[in-house]
């Protein structure tokens, strides 16, 4: 079923506050059936505040919520269908595992509370062993839940969310408790489930590896404002803001102001801070005047010792080497300039001393001009 | 794109509503729990304070009951009286409580599980029957006193119990048990980290503790002082048994003496209670301020949290020494002269000749006279019933206090209340509410299981509010989600998971009632007396030896309610709800 977002907005108010504490500031997007759609973004920006109106927990303060031919939640008709008549499967950010029922009570409970499904034991008993089976917890029924491992509550907690075929499964960080292996694990294990029922699901992370991994579609938020939304690649590629490119994954950015305006997908120069000109790639459209960042990512950038010729076109920066670290595959370099430093990835056997002049080069097409919107950068 | 793109926003209307349902839907559960509780709580309060403006003489409103009362030159002694004995007895049970607290859980000297057999046991007795194994011990002719006679031919007695310092010590030793708990509560959770840092940095396990853990436990010690002194103002079994007769007269003694004398005055003891009533709350919130200032200092950290104790080392034997002697001054000995009282055939000193002809005819007795039999009856269905209904209305008012249901603000101030009351204060007006009551409350056991409903429902929200709160706020939306309605999620998963803490409530109240004297002395009947007035009634006639066996079986019976409260209050703590 496609889920349509409209307008959706949530503020909280502390007492006697004139400007809101946080919430979201009105939201729209479609969901086509069958999407992983990842809401992103730092630590209170309002992703869980969207999921948590998606589901019902928290009541929007305007705008229109449906899914396929129900309406959720319509702030103009004041319809409101309470959370539990929903029928909405969500894995909480806890698990949320009541530790007084066994495995099995735990995932036959969404069937249990709904009287109206009229469902014989044999049936309860047939779902939640299907559930079960699809998490792969087959032979766990009669476990307590409290005997579980973090990974497995997990799994019992997913088989409980999807047991009666909810219309839309909604992730809280779910795999956020979860120690570093279990969690690349878990991660692709979800992808897959998520493929194999074709469930429409919103996803909430604070993780871009994880949004990149598992997602069709990611809309990355920053104080309750959406950033970008987009397919992964895209995203990654040509990020919308300074915001963006630096929250997904690491990323030089170099403060500069446009003097013309430019158009999208254009290349320029454009003056850093510092004075020296770059050539610049601009995925998107630029006002005059307005603050930029120049957004170079440290595996696009090749360290070079003193006096080598730059590749034809290319950009060149001249620094001091202040740092490395040694990470196996790469070696992470930080080179100081003399305004701000810039941090570039090398294959392991280029090796520079600290203390020495190296040049920078990296090409036109990956220094990204984006609109630097970030309040203190 | 950033925040100024969209209008300035603009602040909604507030609204009621959650999850959880609709503004009305959340707000008419909570405003009916209100009205219940309002209903059970306020009566009381109003009837005392109407009942000390009446004048008697001739049934105008008027202030004369005060007037007369602040004249009274013996309001002001009987006040120094009770304030001198409440804080000496404080003194007392505080020093032995805290140390013993200390020494079980936070060092490794032997015999710890001895102060929790202790504890338990003493938590099942009737304060009564300790107060009549101190008087057989320390009275007149008793052991201590006659040893002392003999050895040095004095007629005067080493120790007269029937006086101010007396009645300090043994209402002192009452209260050590709880205040053993509590402080026993608090050090658990004291983070030994800090500890061992400051040992780390070089200081003995004596500065260590007056330079770090004493200063850590400050605030909830000061806590736990007020609210000790407090019970020992209303205290009522040493100042009866022991302050009448020996001519001391206390505030809650005083009260009682004014509602037992034929007339009684009705309008004298009601302006008495609302003084004392006024004193309280002032404590009150001094308890509570100094309360909120302890969590301040809380030094609980989260998961897996297991306090290392001390190494007492050489000194381990000197603790151990501590713990037994707390045995046996709290429990043992009095124990023993209750003991030996039942199993004489009159009252007498402890003596070789008189092991010559022990008895147990006071055991067949209490177990074959239906009359005992009717007395425990009537004990277990006042006290099941209050601690049933108190337990049932305070576990749906903090699960609405907690989550904050629309309207459920004053839910917690209300059921709170009653702890202004001192028992004998709530008995008299009970007395006055049931004297009004057109059906026949007054006399019946009904009356004292409401006296007690009342009394105790400050208990229950106590256990009853932490409970909800260890809850997982994700628990119950999970419910939500899953399709649970608000009554289901309290019956399939609040309620479950907050059972361990509920049961230890309902017992701790079941327990307390029980036992409990000063309020169901004024209210049994000739048909609804309890074993506690029954135990009153036969001390006061002189039958030492009744009091003592039926005691021992009480003790007996309750001491098993107590040890399974422990349990599951131990349980509670592991507690599963909370991940």
């Amino acid at each position: 079923m496609t889920l349509e977002v409209e307008n959706l907005s949530k503020l909280y108010w502390t007492p006697n506050a004139t400007f809101p504490g946080g919430g979201i500031q009105p939201i729209s997007f479609n969901l086509a059936p069958g999407t992983f759609f990842t809401l992103l973004g730092p630590s209170g920006c309002g992703k869980t505040t969207t999921l948590r109106c998606v589901a019902g927990l928290e009541i929007p303060d305007e705008g229109r919520l449906t899914l396929g031919p129900t309406v959720f939640f319509d702030a103009a008709r004041r319809t409101n269908v309470p959370l539990n008549k929903r029928n909405i499967g969500m894995v909480f950010q806890s698990y949320a595992i009541w530790p007084h029922m066994s495995v099995f009570e735990n995932v036959a409970f969404p069937l249990r509370v709904r009287r109206e499904l009229k469902l014989r034991a044999e049936e309860v008993r047939e779902m939640v062993a299907r559930a079960l089976a699809t998490v792969g917890l087959e032979g766990y029924a009669d476990r307590s839940a409290t005997q579980l491992s973090g990974g497995q509550q997990q799994r019992v907690a997913l088989a409980r969310a999807i047991v009666r075929q909810p219309g839309l499964l909604l992730l809280d960080e779910p795999l956020s408790n979860l120690d570093a292996l279990l969690r690349d694990e878990m991660r692709n294990e979800l992808k897959r489930l998520q493929r194999q029922i074709g469930i429409t699901t919103i996803y909430v992370t604070h993780d871009q590896a994880e949004a990149l991994e598992m997602s069709d579609v990611i809309a990355v938020i920053n104080a309750g404002v959406v950033e970008q939304m987009g397919s992964p690649r895209e995203i990654y590629d040509r990020p919308r803001s300074a915001f963006v490119a630096g929250f997904m994954g690491a990323t030089n950015l170099l403060p500069a102001t446009a003097r013309s305006a430019q158009k999208g997908d254009s290349s320029g120069t454009v003056a850093i801070d510092s004075g020296e000109a770059l050539s610049t790639w601009f995925p998107y459209d630029i006002g005059a005047g307005s603050r930029i960042a120049l957004s170079i990512r440290p595996e696009a950038v090749t360290v070079a010792p003193a006096g080598t010729a730059a590749p034809q076109g290319w950009n060149r920066l001249t620094g001091t080497v202040i740092g490395s670290g040694f990470l196996g595959n790469i070696v992470r370099y930080t080179v100081a300039l003399p305004h701000g430093r810039i941090h570039a990835h090398q294959p392991p056997d280029r090796i520079f001393a600290e203390g020495e002049t190296v040049e920078l080069h990296f090409a036109p097409d990956r220094t990204l001009g984006l609109s630097d919107n970030r309040a203190a950068a | 794109m950033d925040g100024g793109a969209y209008p300035a926003p603009r602040r909604p209307a507030p609204t009621r509503a959650s999850w959880r349902g609709r503004g009305i839907e959340l707000t008419v559960p909570t405003v009916v729990l209100t009205v219940i509780i309002a209903v059970l709580v306020l009566p009381p309060l109003a009837m005392l304070v109407r009942t000390s403006l009446i004048d008697y003489s001739d049934g105008s409103f008027g202030l004369v009951n005060y007037r007369k009362l602040f004249a009274e030159p013996e309001l002001y002694l009987t006040t120094i009286n009770s304030v001198v004995f409440a804080a000496g007895a404080t003194c007392v049970s505080l020093l032995i409580g805290a140390c013993v607290a200390w020494i079980v859980e936070r060092t490794n000297a032997p015999f710890r599980g001895l102060a929790y057999v202790t504890t338990i046991v003493s938590l099942g007795t009737p304060a009564i029957l300790y107060v009549c194994g101190w008087i057989f011990l320390l009275g007149r002719a008793g052991p201590l006193n006659s040893a002392w006679r003999a050895l040095t031919g004095s007629f005067q007695p080493l120790v007269n119990v029937y006086s101010i310092p007396g009645m300090i010590l043994i209402e002192g030793l009452l209260w050590v048990p709880l205040v053993f708990l509590l402080c026993g509560a608090t050090f658990k959770r004291q983070n030994a980290d800090l500890e061992e840092a400051a040992r780390m940095s070089g200081a003995s396990v004596i500065a260590t503790v007056r330079r770090v853990s004493l200063p850590l436990a400050k605030p909830a010690l000061y806590g736990l002082a007020i609210f000790i002194f407090i019970r020992n103002l209303e205290a009522f079994d040493v100042p009866v048994l022991l302050g009448m007769p020996g001519g001391i007269k206390l505030l809650t003694s005083d009260i009682y003496l004014t509602m037992t004398r034929v007339p009684p005055d009705l309008g004298h003891a009601s302006a008495f209670a609302v003084v004392m009533i006024a004193f309280i709350s002032v404590l009150l919130y001094f308890y509570g301020r100094v309360s909120a200032n302890a969590d301040r200092f809380a030094s609980i950290t989260g998961k897996g949290f297991r306090p290392r104790p001390f190494d007492l080392g050489r000194f381990r034997w000197v603790g151990g020494l501590v713990v037994v002697l707390h045995f046996t001054l709290v429990l043992a000995l009095p124990i023993i002269a209750v003991l030996w009282n039942s199993i004489t055939p009159f009252v007498r000193a402890f003596s070789v000749k008189a092991l010559g002809n022990l008895t147990l005819r006071n055991y067949t007795y209490v177990l074959t006279d239906s009359h005992y039999l009717h007395l425990a009856w009537n004990t277990v269905l006042a006290a099941s019933v209050a601690a049933t209904v108190a337990v049932a209305l305070t576990a749906v008012a903090a699960w609405f206090a907690v989550r904050r249901w629309p309207a459920s603000g004053g839910l917690t101030q209300l059921v709170s209340l009653p702890i202004v009351f001192p028992g004998i204060v709530l008995g008299v007006a009970m007395i006055q509410i049931a004297l009004r009551t057109p059906f026949g409350l007054y006399g019946t056991i009904w009356l004292i299981a409401i006296a007690f409903l009342i009394r105790y429902l400050p208990y229950g929200m106590r256990y009853a509010q932490p409970a909800m709160m260890q809850i997982h706020r994700e628990l119950e939306e999970a419910a939500g989600i899953s399709g649970a309605t608000q009554p289901g999620i309290f019956r399939r998963v609040v309620l479950p998971l907050a059972a361990p803490a509920l049961i230890a409530g309902w017992l701790f109240i079941f327990l307390l009632a029980a036992k409990e004297l000063s309020i169901a002395v004024l209210l049994a009947g000739a048909r609804s007396k309890t074993i506690a007035v029954a135990m009153f009634d036969q001390w006061t006639n002189g039958e030492a030896g009744e009091v003592a066996a039926l005691g021992i079986i009480w003790t007996i019976v309750m001491s098993c309610c107590a040890g399974l409260m422990h349990y599951l209050s131990r349980g509670d703590m592991k507690s599963r709800g909370t991940q």
